[in-house]
């Protein structure tokens, strides 16, 4: 559980998070969103601990960072997964890290195994394409096989194997009961993987909803072709929707893009007065868009 | 206990550590080359100025080597970022400082220790019979000794404190230099007594006193200690305010 409560944090003369509240809730993934600068990045230092608010708090099972017994038990972090040092090997690094929490050495040996590292554990850090780096991120963050994960986009870098593991990973982190916070500019990979998404922009919260909620909130628009489009562009309109015709081919048959009307109302007013229809695809829009347009 | 282990690991873990080590070496040959013309001059001459325990010749370099372990030791951290993740793992940012400052500590007193014995029987064995050495029976020899691996200790945890406040490794390469050479240079501008007093500051001076060599400085061996305990705490508490106060 994880609780930012009117969360502001001033940096100079730049208010990079103003008045942020939001919880996040175990036993499901929440998705972090925000343009680059947002205060995504921010509000997570915040809550790791390593930057002090300039005015609220943000809560770890209900205390402050500075105050849980064993950190590395009760929450993980991955804020940049660059942000390691080349020289060393990747279990030299996770060993390093594992002793700071008295962790065991096989515990190690474990997390490298579970991000798919076993075989580059000797090899130092510095010869790691990005991937791999991810992988070793998301690797010192388990160690403690902690019950709050916090991870600054996870998915830069992994391949597509890469991304539906950690997906996959997520979820069942998060099914276990575990709190999970991820931020990511991946939108599709975010629909994809969150339950719940908290929205911010310029340091302000926007949305804090489910995934499904949002997107149900934001109708797409139907599709509709036939050959008698532009009658039934005239008779929809009638009906109060937005037409807008696409892809014109001579003569009446055409593309029609329908918004403000759902696709069972557009198919009867098209039967009513007798056009035919050879294709009608309600469309949903895509997180992007929602996106796009809520950040505007 | 667990971040001492911890930065013990990541000491040896990483290469540049063994270089430094490595580089400390040329402490040994510098002794050994002063030791060796000196010998040959009194071949010829008979008379001049005696080896001693030959540490002298190579004083400086310890400081600055040991100093530079220091530094290494969290200037890396906070030239990646990787600072932030050991954060992550701790209870308190403070409490990275003294666990730092033990394992550089140790790890400088022990391989100061080694090369102060290696420099002084290199300096022996090239005076080989002549009686401008010192043996350990002479007053204070084997006590010069001994002292120098304290003194590499101190310069290490001097190092880790300059590269805390300052956060980069050049700046703190550059800051180390100069505050361990910088009293042998501004005694030069300075009238008698404060000029004595301003040589007897540095490290290498501060651990001959310790020692009770003679006509080491112008402190006894417990102004000695007290100066040197002073660069560690200072050192030490400029490191753990730096690190509390300031966001990572």
């Amino acid at each position: 559980m994880i609780e930012v409560v009117e969360l502001t944090k001033v940096y100079g003369s730049t208010r990079a998070v103003s008045g942020l509240t939001f919880d996040v809730k175990p036993g499901q993934v929440t998705g972090f969103l925000g343009h680059n600068g947002a205060g995504k990045s921010t509000t997570m230092r915040v809550i790791l601990g390593l930057h002090a608010p300039t005015s609220g708090r943000a809560l770890i099972n209900g205390v402050r960072r500075r105050d849980l017994k064993d950190p590395m038990r009760e929450v993980g972090a991955m804020l940049d997964a660059t942000e390691v040092q080349g020289g060393r090997s990747a279990f030299d690094h996770l060993l390093a890290l594992a002793c700071a929490g008295g962790i065991a050495r096989r515990r190690v040996v474990r997390v490298l195994e579970e991000v798919g590292l076993a075989g580059a554990a000797r090899k130092r850090i510095a010869g790691f394409s990005q991937g791999m780096r991810q992988r070793l991120g998301i690797a010192a963050a388990l160690l403690g096989d902690p019950g709050v994960l916090i991870l600054d986009e996870p998915v830069n870098g992994l391949d597509p194997d890469g991304i539906r593991w950690l997906r996959t990973l997520l979820r069942s982190l998060a099914a276990e009961g575990r709190t999970v916070l991820l931020s990511s500019h991946l939108m599709t990979e975010m629909s994809l993987t969150a339950d719940r998404l908290v929205i911010i922009g310029r340091g302000q919260l926007i949305e804090d909803t489910s995934t499904a909620g949002l997107l149900a909130r934001f109708q797409g628009d139907v599709l509709v072709r036939s050959p008698h489009a532009a009658r039934l562009a005239r008779v929809l309109e009638a009906a109060g929707a937005t037409v807008r015709r696409t892809a014109s081919t001579p003569g009446d048959e055409g593309e029609l893009l329908v918004t403000g009307l759902p696709a069972a109302t557009v198919g009867d007013a098209a039967l009513a007065n007798g056009c035919a229809v050879h294709e009608l695809a309600p469309r949903q829009k895509s997180l992007e868009e929602v996106f796009m347009e809520i950040t505007r | 206990m667990n971040v001492v282990a911890s930065e013990w690991v990541k000491l040896r873990s990483l290469r540049s550590t063994y270089y430094v080590l490595a580089s400390t070496l040329s402490a040994v040959a510098l002794t050994g080359f002063a030791a060796l013309s000196i010998s040959r001059y009194h071949d010829i001459h008979a008379g001049g100025e005696p080896v001693g325990t030959g540490l002298g010749f190579s004083a400086d370099i310890p400081p600055v080597l040991f100093g530079m372990l220091g530094v290494l030791a969290i200037s890396g951290e906070y030239g990646t970022g990787m600072i932030r993740l050991t954060l992550t793992t701790i209870r308190r940012p403070w409490t990275l400082i003294p666990a730092k400052a033990a394992v550089v500590a140790a790890v400088a007193a022990i391989a100061g220790q080694v090369l102060a014995f290696a420099t002084y029987f290199t300096a022996q064995a090239v005076v080989g019979g002549r009686p401008i050495g010192a043996s350990f029976a002479e007053p204070a020899a084997l006590s010069e000794v001994l002292a120098t691996g304290a003194g590499c200790a101190v310069a290490a945890v001097t190092g880790l404190g300059l590269a805390t406040v300052l956060r980069s490794t050049s700046g703190a390469l550059v800051a180390l230099v100069a505050l361990l050479l910088s009293p042998t240079v501004i005694e030069r501008f300075l009238p008698a007594p404060w000029n004595d007093w301003s040589s007897s500051l540095t490290i290498p001076a501060l651990t001959r006193q310790l020692a009770g060599v003679p006509d080491a400085g112008a402190f006894g061996p417990l102004p000695a200690v007290a100066i040197l305990t002073s660069y560690v705490v200072i050192s030490l508490l400029a490191a753990a305010f730096a690190i509390t106060r300031r966001d990572a």
